[in-house]
């Protein structure tokens, strides 16, 4: 075979791996997947995307309760902060740093407010890594990288796997939903979740029982895995980390874990805000700020976001003598506020506001 | 493993990839070992009934040639045996249900006793196939194999060994024994085939499966009209089922530069039921034709005494597919409309010329196709049923409950199916038609090679994505084997 045959043949292969590799990207765009709920991560990442780079001061990830607990609106609205609420349903901590990890490849935010809820629920008993609707929930609208290869490889089965690295193999079906427009999902702001009218009843929950300072439990490997790790990241890309649980309705044992983390916390000089045991500082009431038995309602987000927010300014002047800027008269925001601006208008809407 | 499991698209790069890099000669031995681990993970439990055969078969061979004055006895011991196999295996309990329904009948009964569901996978393939071989031997039409390794790897072939095609030792060894040839050409004539089998059996037949499957399942609940769109749409799907099993087999040795038979000729363009069997799991049918109708007497032996052959020929052929009595009544209707036809033949024609019918023209020909059609399918709808009873039920309320508001009371609807399934359904079905007959004007993937580059990647990638994207295949739905896997 003369070379230039081998050539002519060695660029066929290249060009049909080229038509290959684009479609299979194509594909994997439109039949990813879509739960379509409030809680999913869809619209959240897809926004979070579309921000301008390095514009988020504050980066908020973890789960729902953070989702439904702690409003970016609110930062904005007070101090001008941009903050953003990077958080899905169940979110345990292997995702968080994903999450996490994914954001800081466009954003170098001033501070990251990471949720403690991964240390409250059994991994493996809730099925909160492995379990295949899970995964998708959290990782199905992150873009492909190394460590989602890495969660897809520790967590998923080896006959299952493909189904993971190309998603569409796994979507496809969904072809004749993908050929209908999907509608935006209203009730997102800034990545927080104000709910939909049919989930936003109160539920009323007396105070809770003396919530166990001297409780303790051991944490799961994997939660001390990846705290250890989510720690290292934040400290080698110098960004202060904060620890946040919002109320919940927690057992001794979930108790034990939340003091457990606590104390890992402590030693590593990283605060814990814990709003199990300080929610009594603040106004926030089980009986009327509760939306279902472990998310806050918008009103019950808006007390313990101020309150969270009148922490961080404080913090943040002891740390840095002051960081966050109000961006409010500053150009290239108003992002931030017509979210606010949509958000207020949503509640109207749904009589939450005059 | 299946043709459209991710194990397999994995297993037969890295065959192909060692075969191209082992010398030749352990290029046969390797390919045996990856035919015999592509058969055990069917389930190894059944690779001693296959190795057994291979070995039993190849002695009984090597005495045949050894000892021709006792050829007929070594005959005898693999067909007795491999056939006492297989009755063991797949009819012994349906033989005892005939028995003691007969026995019933007389009054007689008895404690029945409980039979195992054991049935290696492709046993009926690969004792034809062996029996073929014997037989070929027996006639001295092939000399007897003498290299062990390469006679297993012709009984045990990955592409053919579950599902066929029956292949031929005088077509297959010599190729074999050429070793693996590899080429550009054939690694795409392959892809191509393979492409194409997939594209039957995940667009067409996986989807058609879920209407058929819904309709038949529950016949009673659905009118006539139902049942006879789902018996019509079973005839696609069980063509579409097979015809992709065979063109994927085919792609997949194609790669290896083996060229297997090719099992299906767009079966329903036949204008005759003995057309449509010659075009219809061909690898059978000439198996029947060479093996049992010949050896009977074919139609040496008088009119009626040929009649009487191609009845026992087609029942047999109804029993090779399963042990049943609907299976019996599939192969017995085909005799009949064979016989029938043949019986009829002189008046047919004289009929035609009294009254003038042209017969060359496209009319006549898609009369003559459909009225094939629609004889083969009521045969299909007794090989769907799960019993005679279910078929006769189906039969009736297909006569008797045929309500054409069905039809536009958006009830199709609600099967399965919905509006975007019969519309792909659609496209699908014209696709293959235009594709059938293309390739009954030669040689349509070579033709299709000879494009341009850029004409030939956007058809096989439009191709390619269109199987992953419209196929019926993954965890969101139970794919089905393919049907010919259970015979």
């Amino acid at each position: 075979m003369g070379k230039v045959v081998v050539l002519k043949k060695i660029i066929y292969v290249i060009l049909f791996a080229a038509f290959l590799f684009g479609g299979v990207i194509l594909l994997n765009k439109w039949l990813c997947f879509k739960d379509g709920s409030i809680c999913s991560g869809d619209e959240r990442v897809k926004t979070f995307q579309s921000l301008p780079e390095n514009s988020v001061d504050v980066l908020i990830v973890g789960s729902s309760h953070v989702m439904c607990g702690m409003n970016p609106v609110i930062f904005w609205e007070q101090e001008g902060i941009t903050a953003y609420n990077l958080a899905t349903r169940a979110q345990t901590l292997p995702f968080s740093y994903l999450y996490l990890k994914e954001a800081l490849k466009t954003q170098s935010p001033r501070y990251v407010i990471m949720d403690a809820y991964s240390v409250m629920d059994e991994k493996e008993q809730y099925g909160l890594i492995n379990n295949e609707d899970h995964f998708n929930m959290n990782m199905g609208s992150l873009p492909f990288s190394m460590g989602k290869a890495e969660l897809i490889e520790k967590y998923i089965p080896f006959r299952e796997r493909i189904y993971y690295y190309i998603p569409f193999l796994r979507f496809h079906s969904r072809w004749k939903r993908a050929l209908e427009m999907q509608p935006d999902n209203p009730g997102i702001f800034l990545g927080f979740c104000c709910g939909e009218d049919e989930t936003e009843e109160n539920v009323s929950f007396e105070e809770p029982y003396s919530l166990g300072r001297e409780e303790r439990a051991p944490l799961e490997a994997v939660d001390l895995e990846y705290l250890e790790r989510i720690i290292e990241l934040c400290r080698k890309e110098e960004i202060p980390l904060i620890f946040i649980k919002t109320p919940v309705n927690a057992s001794k044992e979930q108790m034990g874990r939340f003091n457990e983390l606590g104390d890992i916390l402590e030693k590593e000089g990283i605060p814990f805000v814990n709003y199990m045991e300080l929610y009594r500082e603040t106004d926030f009431s089980y009986r009327e700020d509760f939306r279902d038995r472990t998310h806050l309602n918008s009103r019950g987000a808006e007390k313990i976001t101020t309150h969270f927010l009148e922490f961080l300014k404080e913090y943040d002047l002891a740390q840095t003598g002051g960081s966050l800027k109000d961006h409010r008269n500053e150009t290239g925001f108003d992002f931030w506020q017509q979210k606010s601006e949509a958000y207020h208008a949503h509640q109207r809407e749904r009589g939450r506001e005059e | 493993m299946i043709f459209y499991s991710p194990d397999f698209l994995l297993f037969l790069p890295v065959v192909l990839v060692i075969c191209f890099l082992v010398p030749k000669r352990v290029q046969n031995i390797w390919l045996l070992i990856a035919s015999l681990l592509f058969y055990a993970s069917g389930g190894i439990q059944y690779l001693p009934f296959l190795l057994l055969s291979v070995t039993v078969s190849y002695f009984c061979a090597l005495a045949c040639e050894k000892y021709p004055d006792k050829k007929r006895i070594a005959l005898l011991i693999w067909v007795v045996w491999g056939l006492g196999l297989l009755f063991a295996m797949k009819y012994l309990p349906f033989a005892y249900s005939l028995l003691s329904r007969f026995l019933g009948v007389l009054g007689i009964s008895g404690e029945t006793p409980r039979f195992s569901t054991f049935l290696p996978i492709g046993i009926s393939f690969y004792t034809f196939s062996t029996i073929g071989y014997l037989m070929d031997v027996y006639r001295g039409k092939i000399k007897a194999e003498r290299n062990f390794i390469d006679y297993g790897l012709f009984v045990t072939f990955f592409p053919y060994v579950l599902s066929g095609p029956i292949e031929r030792a005088g077509q297959i060894l010599p190729q074999i024994k050429a070793g693996v040839i590899y080429s550009f050409e054939n690694i795409r004539q392959g892809a191509c085939r393979m492409l194409w089998g997939y594209f039957l059996k995940l667009v067409i037949a996986e989807r058609l499966r879920i209407f058929v499957d819904r309709v038949y399942g529950e016949y009673q609940a659905y009118s006539g009209v139902h049942l006879l769109i789902a018996t019509v749409l079973f005839a696609f799907q069980l063509c579409a089922d097979f015809a992709g099993y065979s063109e994927i087999a085919m792609g997949a040795a194609k790669m290896l530069g083996i060229d297997v038979m090719q099992n299906f000729k767009a079966p329903y363009f036949a204008r005759s039921v003995s057309e449509f069997f010659k075009r219809w799991h061909i690898s059978l049918n000439r198996w029947f034709v060479d093996y049992l109708y010949i050896p009977l007497g074919g139609n040496r032996k008088g009119k009626w005494r040929k009649y009487l052959n191609v009845m026992i020929t087609f029942i047999f052929s109804g029993l090779w597919h399963g042990a049943g009595l609907c299976f019996v009544v599939w192969g017995g209707l085909n005799g009949l409309y064979m016989v029938v036809g043949d019986m009829t033949k002189k008046a047919r024609e004289s009929f035609k010329r009294k009254l003038g019918v042209r017969t060359e023209c496209f009319s006549y020909r898609l009369w003559q196709a459909l009225f094939t059609f629609a004889a083969v399918d009521l045969a299909w709808l007794f090989f769907r049923a799960d019993s005679l009873r279910t078929g006769f039920g189906i039969l009736q309320k297909i006569f008797l409950s045929f309500k054409l508001e069905s039809l536009i009371d958006r009830s199709l609807l609600t099967m399965g199916f919905d509006g975007y399934d019969w519309m792909l359904l659609c496209v699908s079905m014209v696709l293959w038609l235009i594709v059938d007959s293309l390739r009954e004007k030669g040689n349509f993937y070579r033709k299709f090679l000879e494009q341009n580059l850029l004409f030939r990647y956007l058809i096989f990638m439009a191709g390619l994505f269109g199987i992953l994207v419209f196929g019926v295949y993954g965890p969101d739905f139970a794919a089905g084997a393919f049907l010919y896997f259970q015979f």
